[in-house]
């Protein structure tokens, strides 16, 4: 962030706020791929409160903060474990991008295998919420039974053939054909985080304190936390049997490994389509950072590769 | 002509790799930028493998033979790229199970796969640089 879009923030949180605010500069964190990070200390009201900005990077991987901010207040308001969101800039006015500032959570998102059962506890949680009663309903509703798998791979194949810069990839051309063959039936949408697990929950003292990152959370079905959880975000801490055990143990959920395998692959596609933009923005020069390279070529593939070995091998 | 021989860029990108590894990042604090220093010195070694091994006219070349071995498949577009052609043709052979559909997916997966591994391989040290520092997320 330039100096000249940090000295934009104070005036912004003084309108936002009602009250005069002054800033720190903002300290960019490591933590995240699709936004930029930044820790802003804020002086109001007497005192000094610890914030976090969270910035788009021009559509980055897909997402956006104009479902993101609601969900998690609407969840705030629930009393899910999730950071307040104080202000919400959606116009790209102020810094260059939309952006959101959220209350400082202390706690660290590494990996602690004691936290686990009450990470599943909560992400059972979130999947029992009524979307309606939640005011989640500005989503799009999947028709059932197979609108929810659809959903998921039209949004994905959107994402991907936003990122393209040339030629297609055949390998994920048939991906998602295969996919849209195989759509299983959803018996019941809910509220789908759409990047669980390990990585993204704070805990502090062995105890979560905040579940972070819903820009891709939407209304489908469960199954794609649960494959997302045990083969992606979830992988080096249990082999999948295990995991499905161990939901089964803590939650009382059965998954029926059939239709894991199905969403397992709808991970993939995920991560094989959304990477795809970092192509796009590193060709076209929209961001010079560096992770652009790696996710556009070694994660990309390494995603691409598991979709073939999982549905097209 | 004032330089008989003007530097090599991969001498250029070697050395500034090496020196962002050696000098500079050992001096960085700052996680992100610690980060940022290490992807652009996996960035520059990658550049100088690639500019060593230009594979993308050979990748190509592969595949153009390979759906030239096929024939004819149904949907596929004449003259479009051999890549759109290898996409229609597999999302052809998805929506038309049958022998002609196995043959299709025999023929170009092989090459496909071999392809993706050869860039995957190229890429694990750019993929482990962004790993070793996702896996440090505080």
């Amino acid at each position: 962030m330039s100096a000249p879009q940090a000295d934009a923030l104070g005036p912004y949180l003084s309108e936002v706020c009602g009250t005069p605010v002054t800033v720190s500069t903002p300290t960019r964190v490591a933590m995240g791929q699709s936004r930029a990070m930044y820790i802003v200390d804020a002086d109001y009201d007497g005192g000094t409160h610890r914030t976090i900005l969270r910035v788009e990077q021009g559509g980055f991987l897909g997402s956006d903060s104009a479902t993101e901010v609601p969900v998690m207040q609407a969840l705030y308001r629930a009393g899910y474990p999730v950071a307040e969101v104080l202000a919400y800039e959606p116009t790209g006015t102020v810094i260059g991008e939309p952006f959101f500032v959220m209350a400082f959570v202390a706690g660290v998102a590494t990996e602690l295998p004691s936290t686990l059962d009450d990470y599943v506890r909560l992400l059972a949680r979130l999947h029992r919420y009524d979307p309606a009663e939640l005011g989640l309903d500005f989503f799009a509703q999947p028709e059932l039974p197979t609108g929810p798998a659809h959903a998921l791979i039209d949004r994905f194949e959107a994402t991907y053939r936003s990122g393209l810069v040339g030629d297609p990839s055949p390998l994920l051309e048939e991906g998602i054909a295969w996919l849209r063959i195989h759509a299983p039936a959803t018996g019941r949408v809910c509220v789908v985080h759409g990047d669980p697990g390990p990585g993204n929950y704070m805990h502090l003292d062995g105890r979560i304190t905040a579940v972070v990152d819903w820009e891709f959370t939407h209304l489908g079905d469960e199954y794609f936390d649960w494959a997302y959880l045990i083969w992606m975000r979830g992988k080096r801490l249990m082999d999948p049997d295990a995991w499905i055990a161990r939901i089964h143990d803590v939650a009382g959920i059965e998954l029926d490994w059939e239709r894991l395998r199905y969403w397992q692959a709808v991970t993939y596609l995920m991560g094989a389509c959304i990477d795809q933009t970092a192509t796009r923005f590193y060709r076209e020069r929209l961001m010079a950072a560096p992770n652009l390279l790696a996710i556009s070529t070694g994660v990309h593939l390494s995603a691409l590769r598991r979709l073939y070995d999982t549905v097209l091998a | 002509m004032t330089i008989p021989v003007l530097p090599r860029v991969e001498d250029i990108l070697v050395n500034s790799a090496t020196a962002l590894r050696t000098t500079v990042l050992p001096t960085v604090s700052d996680e992100f930028a610690h980060l940022t220093v290490a992807l652009v010195a996996a960035a520059l070694e990658y550049a100088v493998e690639l500019l060593a091994d230009p594979r993308d006219v050979a990748h190509q070349a592969e595949l153009d033979g390979a759906l030239n071995q096929l024939g004819d498949v149904p949907g596929v577009e004449a003259g479009a790229s051999c890549f759109v052609r290898a996409s229609q043709a597999l999302v052809w052979a998805q929506q038309n199970p049958g022998p002609r559909a196995d043959e299709v997916r025999a023929v170009l997966h092989p090459v496909l796969i071999g392809q993706l591994e050869r860039e995957a391989a190229a890429a694990a040290p750019l993929l482990s640089t962004l790993h070793s520092a996702m896996h440090k997320t505080h």
